[in-house]
């Protein structure tokens, strides 16, 4: 897969500069800020993970994405949950296989058997394992936060020395010149470890200024009128004011966006607006109180 | 240079360690002299929360930027600020081979190089730059800019003055190499070079004006800014401020999750080896189904995540005004790190200020107060007593054997009953109280705000609630919180279990 970074930057990366990365991103669908451009251009010279957080709808994961379209690099991704294990996220033994194995040896050779049954044959790559043997990725560790504390300790390895140890099987190492750029985001939910956050970058996303959530609506619906993306954005923004219990962010303006674009609607009536709302609203509670404020007032409509 | 800039940040309490700052000295050797590009180049590699953010803006200006403004000689222009830099103008080699190739192209070489020549009459007020070129010509780029430096600062020590010629340079430059380079490759080559200088005379010119103002001067003036360090923050010197308070909410929650967090990492360690032993069997027998009946994998039974619920009663009567703030900060920031806490607030009686917490709504928990205040006539004279017996009743379905219940107050029971009646010592009657308490809840806590020197001095009972059985420990800043986080910790039950 090419990406939109020339091969022979990536090859030399002392010729790769920021702004390679800027217009790559634009290229591939993501606007960046200068702070985005500069964290990814170090994580790529200086070999580093970055750790994105912000709040939800923001781009993080998006990054993820647009990072392995620009460097051509293929996306590994990890959704992090609630008891994710390294068995699932790591390696685990081919249980079947081996079991399978000591039955066919049954009366031979014990040590023979034990020697093959922990071999690579029998050894189930998951997502970070990998990511380490590739000599180029994107590894996205999607929502860390979500994992426990203790799988935090499981990636620190990996994170720092580029390596995984396997007690049966010892040491993986990344190969030379691997070009691997670690990409985890974080909602915040929880505190992230202090080890952790010292191997990344770290980069926080927060909702775009308004001239940049337009060109981000504007390449998204390159068909919309200018007018009507500033109305949208003048709209999302009282609804930013409201005290929302989960106030819109960019995800849902494009949807909004969309569904306007869809239902072939050229302006923002109340009607239209009302039919759409939970394209931007996603609690019942947030959708009441907008109508209990009457949308007409907050399209600028109103009396 | 790096090294300088940490300090800095490590005055203010910005944990940066050495991994970092060894990064932000390879990212400062990577980045553009570009004051934008390299603040968040630094930031990427320095600051680990959003929140240390205004002070590493703060920082980074006072040690990069503002600091050239007030050297030895006076301004001529304004101060450089945030996004207005000069520097951030800087030149892109790429930008200026393209703009020489489209010129190359417009313009026939003789008539251009004609034209550059008589432009080199303008510029040549930056006489003798020639000798910089030849040292570029040469590939002594260090040279070069030791040169390009003194002339430059025998002209000017201002900043803007600076980067102003430093961009008239590179114009000059420009017109030079079309002379000296005339082969493309070389001339991208050349550029580059004539970039790097750039880059090596701006570190320099950093470094001189460094040297010229030691960091000292810069740690005092930093110390000397109205913006305290939360930690050891003496919260009586900003009572009633609102703004502030609001701003440090974040820095409390903060601290309070870190200090729940390690209390949490050393229980789930204590869990998982209590789990150890619980063989949940008819997991175990379904699970070896799948390796034909061997048992591979023994299935344990889960344990119940138990969630803490935190009662808070805080004394906002005349006694306690002093350090309000700080308690109200303070629940605040408990409401926040824990998912269920309930908060109620006393002088004679006790008032539930659960909805206000729920919120995170400063000014709203301050209304209630006033309010608070206004309607009863406890008058801000505390009768722990009553308070006490007011709050066992509001609360007697909420405190179970999972609760922790947790008192801010100076414990200075100035209207309670006391065994003689009259009299300002003996068994006070709120002690009973504290006792009843006592027995429901998993553990009774008082936070007391003041030195523990003054506990049982005058009308404070300390030791009295002690022997009812409370936990009393001295807490007036968010330092000697967790100084009593760590004693709280060696009890064998604790009330931070898990963060939300």
């Amino acid at each position: 897969m090419d990406g939109l970074v020339p091969r022979e930057l990536l090859e030399h990366p002392a010729k790769l500069k920021p702004h390679d990365i800027e217009d790559g991103l634009v290229r591939v669908g993501y606007l960046p800020n200068q702070k985005i451009v500069t964290t990814l251009f170090l994580a790529f010279q200086l070999d580093k993970p970055i750790l994105v957080e912000g709040p939800a709808g923001c781009g993080k994961t998006y990054l993820g994405v647009c990072t392995s379209k620009l460097f051509g690099f293929p996306l590994i991704r990890l959704q992090c949950y609630e008891g994710l294990l390294p068995e699932q996220s790591i390696y685990e033994w081919n249980y079947h296989k081996q079991l399978l194995k000591i039955q066919m040896n049954h009366l031979k050779d014990n040590d023979e058997c034990e020697k093959t049954i922990f071999s690579e044959e029998y050894l189930l790559e998951r997502p970070l394992l990998t990511a380490l043997k590739s000599p180029e990725a994107v590894l996205l560790i999607d929502e860390i936060d979500k994992a426990d504390e203790q799988f935090e300790a499981f990636l620190l390895e990996l994170l720092g020395e580029r390596q995984i140890t396997i007690p049966e099987l010892g040491t993986v190492r990344a190969p030379e010149n691997q070009k691997l750029i670690t990409v985890l985001t974080s909602n915040s939910s929880r505190e992230l470890s202090e080890p952790l956050k010292r191997r990344c970058l770290h980069l926080y996303l927060d909702y775009p200024p308004k001239e940049l959530e337009k060109r981000i609506i504007l390449l998204n619906c390159p068909q919309m009128y200018d007018e009507l993306v500033d109305n949208i954005l003048d709209f999302v923004e009282n609804l930013r004011n409201l005290r929302l219990q989960k106030t819109p962010s960019i995800a849902e303006s494009i949807d909004f966006a969309r569904s306007l674009l869809a239902v072939g609607k050229n302006d923002l009536d109340p009607d239209t607006v009302n039919t759409l709302l939970s394209t931007l609203l996603k609690v019942k509670s947030d959708i009441d109180m907008v109508k209990r404020k009457g949308i007409e007032n907050l399209l600028g409509v109103g009396n | 240079m790096i090294e300088g800039f940490v300090r800095l940040l490590r005055e203010r309490n910005i944990r940066v360690g050495l991994a970092e700052t060894i990064d932000a000295c390879k990212a400062f050797s990577l980045l553009d002299i570009d004051k934008e590009i390299m603040r968040e180049g630094l930031a990427s590699c320095l600051i680990k929360e959003e929140m240390d953010r205004p002070d590493f803006d703060y920082i980074f200006d006072l040690y990069f930027c503002n600091q050239m403004q007030e050297s030895k000689k006076p301004l001529q222009q304004t101060p450089t600020r945030r996004g207005e830099s000069e520097l951030s103008k800087g030149i892109r080699q790429e930008q200026v081979t393209e703009r020489l190739r489209q010129e190359d192209a417009q313009q026939p070489p003789t008539p251009q190089r004609d034209q550059q020549r008589q432009q080199q009459g303008v510029l040549a007020r930056y006489g003798g730059i020639r000798g910089i070129g030849k040292a570029i010509d040469e590939n002594d780029l260090e040279g070069a800019a030791d040169q390009l430096l003194e002339r430059i600062l025998s002209k000017t020590q201002d900043p803007d003055t600076f980067a102003q010629m430093l961009r008239n340079f590179i114009e000059y430059m420009k017109l030079y190499s079309g002379w000296a380079v005339e082969d493309t490759a070389d001339f991208e080559d050349y550029l580059g070079r004539i970039k790097e200088v750039l880059n090596i005379t701006q570190r320099k010119y950093l470094e001189l004006f460094r040297e010229e103002y030691p960091l000292e001067d810069l740690i005092s003036k930093l110390v000397k800014l109205d913006y305290p360090n939360i930690e050891e923050l003496d919260f009586n010197k900003y009572a009633g401020d609102l703004v502030f308070l609001v701003n440090n909410v974040d820095k409390v929650e903060k601290t309070i999750k870190r200090l729940a967090q390690q209390l949490a990492s050393k229980l789930s360690r204590r869990e998982k080896l209590a789990d150890k032993g619980k063989i949940n069997i008819r997991k175990t027998i379904r699970k070896s189904l799948e390796y034909g009946g061997v048992m591979v994998k023994l299935e344990h039974k889960r344990r119940k995540v138990q969630k803490p619920e935190i009662i808070l009663l805080c004394d906002v009567s005349g006694s306690c005004e002093w350090i309000s703030d700080f308690f109200i900060t303070l629940m605040l920031g408990i409401k926040k790190a824990f998912s269920e806490v309930k908060g109620y607030i006393f002088t004679d009686y006790c008032w539930a200020v659960t909805k206000a917490l729920d919120k995170g709504m400063v000014e709203r928990l301050f209304q209630e107060i006033s309010h608070w205040w206004d309607f009863y006539r406890g008058g801000g004279n505390s009768n722990m007593e009553t308070a006490f017996e007011d709050f066992l009743k509001k609360t007697q379905s909420d405190i179970t054997k999972k609760t922790t219940v947790i008192i801010l107050s100076d414990c200075r029971d100035y209207l309670g009953r006391r065994e003689v009646y009259g009299s300002a010592r003996g068994h006070p009657r709120s002690a009973d109280k504290i006792a009843k308490l006592a027995k429901i809840p998993k553990r009774l806590m008082i936070l007391n705000p003041e030195d523990p020197k003054f506990w049982n001095t005058g009308d404070s009972v300390v030791d009295y609630y002690v022997q009812a059985g409370a936990e009393c420990y001295p807490v007036k800043n968010l330092q000697e919180l967790a100084n009593m986080v760590i004693l709280a910790a060696k009890k064998d039950l604790n009330p931070y279990i898990y963060t939300r």
